[in-house]
C-alpha cells in the first residue's frame, strides 16, 4: 500500500486583537492561509494544498498550531506562510483582522512536532 | 512574545483620558479571569476534510484518541468585560498593564504535559515488541520483559497479563455461565419483584404473548399477564373449552380481605351493591360460605357500576356463629378497576367498622374450563392420606406443625371433604359424558365452594403428557369405585367447606413447606429403584398436605338460561338433537376455580399441563365470553371507569395505526361516512336524530353533507336522493310515534356528560325482556323498555341473519322502511335462494369535507418547502390534522355500536356483543311491529328487532337481529 507522506508544521500565531484570540479556531487559520494561497499560487496552488491542509493541534493560550500538509506541497505552503497577514474577510463580518505566523518547526511525523513543542515551550519561558 | 505585546498595545492604546472606572473594570476583569476555566476543550472532529462518513469518522476518532485536544477560549465566558463597559457594543478594550505570565506558564505546562502524553503513547494495536524495529526484536521477549529496552518494559509488562485476569472484575461473563440455573434464578428473583410477575410468569413468558407495561390497555393491571399462547390459534383453545380442559392463571385478580362482624359487612355490601342483586349476595349459602357470589360492585351512590366482584365468606361453625364474632370475607376484584374499587371499599369500611387488607400475593387462582376439567382435577389432585400414620409423616422436617395439628383435630372433617371432593367430581364428569346421567343437571350450583387437602401433585407427575381418563383415575382408588357404584351417596353439600386456608398463620407455613423442585425430583427418582414398602415410605416422606379451595363455575351464559327465566323458545331447546352450529351448549365455559396458597403455583401448574390441560391467556376468556355472546369485562362495560379507560387506550392504538400509514394508504373514513372509526362515541347515539347530530359534528368549516350530489355521477345522485327521502320519512314516522319520548333523552344528554350513562344490568329485567321478545310480546317489551330511565344502553347480542362478521367499533344503524321492502323483495325472489341471497343496503360514497383542506395543506407545504430553501428562518407551521372523528354522518342514523365481535365457532357464523340506546331500540321495535311481513313470515328465520350493522371500513350494511343480554 502506498503510504501518504506528510509534513507537520509547528507554528506560532501572532494576532492583532484579543478578540481574534478568543475566536481562534481551525477554520480561521485555514481560511487565512487559503486566501493568501489563492493570491500567490492561484487556483492550482490552493487546490493542491487546501483539501489536504488540516489543523492537527491548536492552543489558543500558547498560540501554537500544528498544521499537516502533503509532503509534495509542503514547500509551497511554507513559502506562503510568511505572507499571511490577515484573516479571511468573510469570517468576521467583513472585517479582516491582522494575523501572522511564525514558522517554528517542520517535521515528517506529528510525534516529532510534539517533541519539538515539548522542547520549545521551556525555551520560550 | 515581545512582538505580540507591542502589537497589542499599539492596537489598544491605553486611554489615559478615560475615567478610572474603566480601569477598575479591567482590574476586576483580570481577577475574574483567574477564576474562570482557562480552556474549553473541544474535539476537532468536524474539520473540513473529515466530514465524510460515519465509518471514516470512527476510524478518525480511533486514530486521534491519544492525540492532544485543541484548546480554544470560550467566547461567551470571555465576554464578561462587556458588562462592565458603558457601551456593550464597543468591544475595544484596554489591555491589562501586566502580562499574565503565570497564566501563560500554566497553559504552557499543560500543553507540554499533553504533548508528553501523546509522544509517550504507544500507538494503535501494536504490541510493545512490534514497536521495535526488526533488528532489535528478540524471540524470548514475549516471555521475558527484560529482553526489551527499558522504555518499553512497563508497557510490555502490562500487555503480558492475560486478558482473562485483567477482566475478572469486568462486566462480561460468558453466556454459558450467565445461563446457569442458579444465576438465572437469582436474576429472575431480582426482576420478579418490581415487574409484577406471577408465580407462573416464567413458564408463560416462554410460551405466551405477555402484556407490556407500556401498553395502555394493561397499564394499571400491576401484573404482567399472558394474553395468548404462541403455539396455536384460538381454535385449539376453543376445542379445549368445548371438549377438553383449558387452564388459565388468573392470579392477577386482586383479593381484598374484609374482616368484621357479619352485620357490619352486610351493611357495607348493601351500600355498594345494587338493590336487585341483594338477593344473590345475602343468600344463606353465600353467607355461610358454601357459595361464592358474583355481583356488580357500585360506587357509594349505587348508580355507577365499577366492576364485577366475587365474594366469598369464611365458613363458621354453628356454635361460633355470633353476631359479634369476626367474619372474614374475600373479595376478588379485577386489576383494571382495582384502585377505584379499593377507594370505595376503604370509604365504606371506615364508616362500617370493617377492616380491609390486600391479600393479593397470598393466593394463586387457576381457572379450569371445559367438560374434562373435573377429571383433570381429580387425577392431578391426589388426596393426602389421613390415617394413623400421620404422626410418622410429621417427622418430615418440611411439614408445617400447625397444619398437621389442624388435620389431627379435624380428621373426620378432612376425610369427609375428600370423599365429597371425589364424588362431586365424579358426578360433574358423569353429567357431561355418561349417557345415563346426561339428562341430569348437576346438583353442584354456580359458585359452590369445596375445600380439600391434597398432596403435592409433583409426586404423581407423569413422565410424558398423558390425557387423564376416568378409568385410570378410578383404578388408582378402588375404594372410590365402590362408592361410585353406590349412586345414592349421601351428598354432603350441607357440609361447610372448612379449610385451614382461612388461617393466615397456617397459610404462611404451607407456603414455606414447599420442597424445592430438585429435592422432590431426585427423591422421586431414588424411590423408583426401590420396591414395595420402601417405595411407599420414600414417597410418603415427600408428601406435603396443601389446602386448596375449589369453586364451581357453571356455563358463561347459564344465567340467561336459568329455568326460572326461560322463555318459550329457550325452554323447548332439545339438547339431544340440537345442531352443532346452534350456538354454545348451556354449560359452555363451565368448570372450576382452584385457589392455592402462595409459592405453590408452579408446583400445581406444571402437573396440570402434563395432564393435558391446554393453557390459555386473556384472549381465551375474552373469546369464550364472545362465543356465548356475553359481555366481557372491561371491554364490554363502557359505562364503567375501567371500560372507558380500555376504550381510550383502544382509541390511542387505533389512531396510531391509522396515521402511521401514508395518506394515500389510509381508509378515508369521510368517504365511508364512518364518523367514529377509532372508538365508539356513546354521546352521539343519545342525540336526537334530526339536525342536532350534524351540528354536533360540524365544528369546523366543512361543506355540508349534500355537496357531492351535484358533483357526483347521476347514479349516485338518484340513489342518494332516494335514500334521503326514505330517511326523512322514517324520521318523521319515528317522531310521530314516539315524539315525546325522543325529546327527553336529548335534553338530558345535553345537561349530563357521559358519566351519567347507564347500562341495563338488572338480570331479572333482561331475562323478562328476552322472554317477551322471544314470545313475540312486543307491546309489553316496549313498555318495559320505556320504563327505564334514559339515557340507558342495552347490551345486545348481535347475530347476522345470513352473512357478515361483526367486529369491534362497527356501527349499528336503523334501517329505513325501504330497506325492508328491498329485503322482502330479495327474500321472496323465486330466482334467489331466500335468506341466503339477502344482501343488505349499501352506503353511498360521501363528499370528504377535509379534501379541500388537505389539498390546500399539501400545496402550502410545497410552497413552504420552497420558501425554506430561500429563507431558513421561515417559521414552521404544522398543519397536520389528525382528527379523532369525521364530520360525515351516514344516511342511516347510528343507534349503537358493537364492542366486540368475531367469527364464532359455536355458531359457525359471525357474532358479537354491542350496545344500543334504549329509545332507539324502542323505536326500532315500534316500527317493525307495524310490518306484518317482518313479524310473521320473516320472523321464522330471524327474530326482530332487526337492525343494520356496518363495519368501519366498509359501505355494506348487513341485517342483524338483536337480543338483549347482560
Amino acid at each position: 500500500m502506498v503510504r501518504l507522506k506528510h509534513r507537520y508544521i509547528a507554528l506560532e500565531v501572532v494576532m492583532s486583537k484579543a478578540f481574534l484570540k478568543r475566536n481562534m479556531k481551525p477554520k480561521v487559520i485555514t481560511g487565512a492561509i487559503r486566501m493568501h494561497l489563492n493570491n500567490l499560487y492561484g487556483e492550482l496552488g490552493s487546490a493542491s494544498i487546501y483539501p489536504n491542509l488540516s489543523v492537527r493541534y491548536l492552543n489558543a493560550h500558547t498560540n501554537t498550531i500544528i498544521l499537516r500538509v502533503r509532503r509534495r506541497f509542503a514547500e509551497i505552503l511554507l513559502t506562503v506562510l510568511p505572507f499571511v497577514t490577515a484573516t479571511e474577510s468573510t469570517e468576521f463580518k467583513n472585517t479582516d483582522h491582522k494575523i501572522f505566523f511564525r514558522t517554528l518547526y517542520v517535521s515528517g511525523t506529528i510525534r516529532s512536532a510534539q517533541k519539538f513543542l515539548i522542547r520549545n515551550n521551556p525555551l520560550v519561558l | 512574545m515581545d512582538n505580540l505585546k507591542n502589537t497589542e498595545k499599539n492596537d489598544f492604546p491605553v486611554a489615559d483620558s478615560k475615567s478610572s472606572t474603566s480601569l477598575k473594570g479591567t482590574t476586576q476583569a483580570t481577577d475574574a479571569s483567574d477564576k474562570l476555566p482557562e480552556s474549553n476543550v473541544k474535539s476537532e472532529i468536524k474539520s473540513a476534510d473529515e466530514k465524510k462518513e460515519s465509518s471514516h469518522l470512527k476510524k478518525w476518532k480511533k486514530r486521534m484518541r491519544f492525540q492532544p485536544k485543541n484548546v480554544t477560549l470560550d467566547p461567551e465566558k470571555h465576554e464578561y468585560y462587556k458588562d462592565l463597559l458603558p457601551d456593550p457594543k464597543d468591544d475595544t478594550f484596554e489591555l491589562p498593564r501586566a502580562v499574565p505570565v503565570a497564566e501563560y506558564v500554566e497553559e504552557a505546562k499543560k500543553e507540554v504535559k499533553a504533548m508528553l502524553a501523546a509522544v509517550k503513547q504507544h500507538s494503535g494495536s501494536k504490541t510493545a515488541l512490534q514497536t521495535l524495529p526488526k533488528h532489535m526484536r528478540r524471540r524470548a521477549a514475549s516471555h521475558n520483559v527484560k529482553r526489551l529496552p527499558i522504555r518499553l518494559r512497563e508497557l510490555a509488562s502490562q500487555q503480558m497479563i492475560p486478558p482473562s485476569e485483567s477482566s475478572k472484575t469486568g462486566e462480561k461473563v460468558c453466556r454459558r455461565k450467565r445461563r446457569k440455573k442458579l444465576a438465572l434464578q437469582n436474576e429472575y428473583a431480582k426482576r420478579a419483584g418490581n415487574q409484577g410477575w406471577l408465580e407462573t410468569h416464567l413458564w408463560h413468558s416462554k410460551r405466551f404473548h405477555m402484556t407490556e407495561n407500556s401498553d395502555k390497555h394493561y397499564q394499571h393491571w400491576s401484573h404482567r399477564v399472558s394474553i395468548y399462547p404462541n403455539d396455536k390459534s384460538f381454535r385449539a383453545c376453543y376445542r379445549a373449552v368445548a371438549k377438553h380442559c383449558l387452564i388459565q392463571d388468573i392470579s392477577y385478580f386482586h383479593c381484598v380481605e374484609l374482616t368484621g362482624s357479619q352485620i357490619n359487612v352486610k351493611n357495607m355490601f348493601k351500600n355498594m351493591i345494587q338493590q336487585h342483586e341483594h338477593s344473590s349476595v345475602f343468600d344463606d349459602g353465600v353467607l355461610s360460605g358454601k357459595i361464592e357470589a358474583e355481583v356488580m360492585m357500585c360506587d357509594l351512590t349505587c348508580d355507577k357500576v365499577i366492576c364485577p366482584v366475587r365474594i366469598l365468606w369464611q365458613p363458621k361453625l354453628e356454635d361460633n356463629q355470633d353476631t359479634i364474632s369476626k367474619h372474614v370475607v374475600w373479595c376478588w376484584i379485577h386489576p383494571a378497576p382495582y384502585k377505584e374499587a379499593t377507594k370505595v371499599l376503604e370509604q365504606l369500611s371506615t364508616t362500617h367498622g370493617v377492616s380491609t387488607s390486600d391479600r393479593t400475593g397470598d393466593f394463586n387462582r387457576f381457572r379450569f374450563t371445559g367438560p374434562k376439567s373435573s377429571v383433570t382435577l381429580m387425577s392431578t389432585l391426589q388426596l393426602i392420606k389421613v390415617g394413623e400414620d400421620l404422626t410418622s409423616q410429621n417427622s418430615a422436617e418440611h411439614l408445617s406443625a400447625k397444619l398437621s395439628s389442624w388435620i389431627n383435630e379435624n380428621k373426620d372433617e378432612v376425610k369427609k371433604q375428600q370423599l365429597d371432593f371425589s364424588l362431586t367430581m365424579l358426578e360433574c364428569h358423569r353429567c357431561n359424558f355418561h349417557k345415563t346421567h346426561k339428562q341430569l343437571t348437576t346438583r353442584v350450583c354456580h359458585g359452590a365452594v369445596m375445600s380439600v387437602l391434597v398432596n403435592d401433585p409433583r409426586l404423581t407427575l407423569p413422565l410424558q403428557k398423558t390425557k387423564p381418563t376416568l378409568k385410570s383415575t378410578l383404578s388408582q382408588e378402588p375404594s372410590l369405585l365402590d362408592a361410585s357404584e353406590v349412586d345414592d351417596h349421601e351428598k354432603s353439600l350441607e357440609e361447610l367447606p372448612l379449610s385451614p386456608k382461612w388461617k393466615s398463620e397456617i397459610l404462611e407455613e404451607v407456603a414455606l413447606s414447599r420442597l424445592p423442585d430438585h429435592v422432590t425430583s431426585t427423591r422421586k427418582n431414588e424411590a423408583k429403584f426401590t420396591l414395595g414398602e420402601e417405595k411407599t415410605k420414600k414417597l410418603d416422606s415427600l408428601a406435603t398436605p396443601v389446602p386448596v379451595l375449589l369453586i364451581r363455575r357453571s356455563g358463561i351464559a347459564s344465567h340467561l338460561k336459568k329455568p326460572g327465566f326461560e322463555g318459550v323458545a329457550g325452554g323447548t331447546e332439545v339438547t339431544e338433537g340440537r345442531s352443532v352450529h346452534a350456538g354454545p351448549p348451556e354449560d359452555f365455559g363451565s368448570g372450576w376455580d382452584l385457589i392455592l396458597p402462595k409459592k405453590w403455583g408452579t408446583a400445581f401448574w406444571i402437573p396440570f399441563v402434563y395432564h393435558r390441560a391446554r393453557a390459555g391467556g386473556i384472549r381465551e376468556s375474552e373469546h369464550s365470553h364472545l362465543e356465548c355472546k356475553t359481555p366481557f369485562f372491561p371491554r364490554d362495560f363502557p359505562d364503567t371507569g375501567a371500560g372507558r379507560k380500555w376504550w381510550e387506550a383502544e382509541m390511542e392504538t387505533n389512531l396510531k395505526r391509522h396515521y402511521s400509514k401514508p395518506p394515500a394508504k389510509r381508509v378515508n373514513f369521510s368517504v365511508m361516512a364512518t364518523p367514529f372509526p377509532f372508538s365508539p362515541d356513546w354521546d352521539h347515539i343519545f342525540l336526537p336524530l334530526d339536525g342536532e347530530r350534524e351540528s354536533s359534528l360540524n365544528v369546523g368549516s366543512s361543506p355540508p353533507l349534500k355537496q357531492p350530489v351535484e358533483s357526483k355521477s347521476e347514479l349516485v345522485l338518484t340513489e342518494n336522493q332516494n335514500f334521503a327521502t326514505s330517511f326523512s320519512t322514517v324520521t318523521r314516522k319515528r317522531s310521530a310515534t314516539s315524539s315525546d319520548h325522543d325529546v327527553i333523552p336529548s335534553k338530558k344528554s345535553k345537561d349530563s356528560d357521559i358519566t351519567a350513562m347507564a347500562v341495563l344490568r338488572n338480570k331479572e329485567k333482561v331475562a323478562t325482556l328476552r322472554r317477551l321478545l322471544s314470545a313475540g310480546d312486543f307491546a309489553s317489551a316496549i313498555s318495559l323498555l320505556e320504563s327505564l330511565t334514559p339515557p340507558t344502553l342495552v347490551c345486545v347480542q348481535i347475530s347476522p341473519i345470513n352473512r357478515g362478521t361483526p367486529s369491534a367499533r362497527a356501527m349499528l344503524c336503523a334501517p329505513s322502511s325501504d330497506d325492508f321492502v328491498e329485503l322482502r323483495r330479495e327474500f321472496e325472489d323465486l330466482n334467489g335462494e331466500g335468506l341466503k341471497s339477502c344482501t343488505g343496503p349499501v352506503e353511498p360514497k360521501h363528499w370528504d369535507p377535509y379534501r379541500k383542506e388537505r389539498k390546500l395543506a399539501t400545496e402550502q407545504a410545497k410552497k413552504r418547502r420552497k420558501q425554506k430553501k430561500k429563507d431558513e428562518h421561515a417559521p414552521l407551521q404544522s398543519t397536520n390534522q389528525k382528527p379523532h372523528k369525521f364530520n360525515v354522518l351516514p344516511i342511516r342514523p347510528i343507534i349503537g355500536f358493537v364492542t366486540s365481535g368475531d367469527f364464532l365457532f359455536s355458531y359457525a357464523s359471525g357474532g358479537g356483543v354491542g350496545f344500543i340506546a334504549v329509545d332507539h331500540l324502542v323505536s326500532l321495535l315500534r316500527e317493525q311491529v307495524t310490518n306484518n311481513w317482518l313479524m310473521q313470515e320473516f320472523a321464522k328465520s330471524a327474530k326482530p328487532p332487526i337492525a343494520l350493522m356496518r363495519l368501519i371500513d366498509s359501505t355494506q350494511y348487513r341485517f342483524v337481529s338483536l337480543h338483549p343480554t347482560s
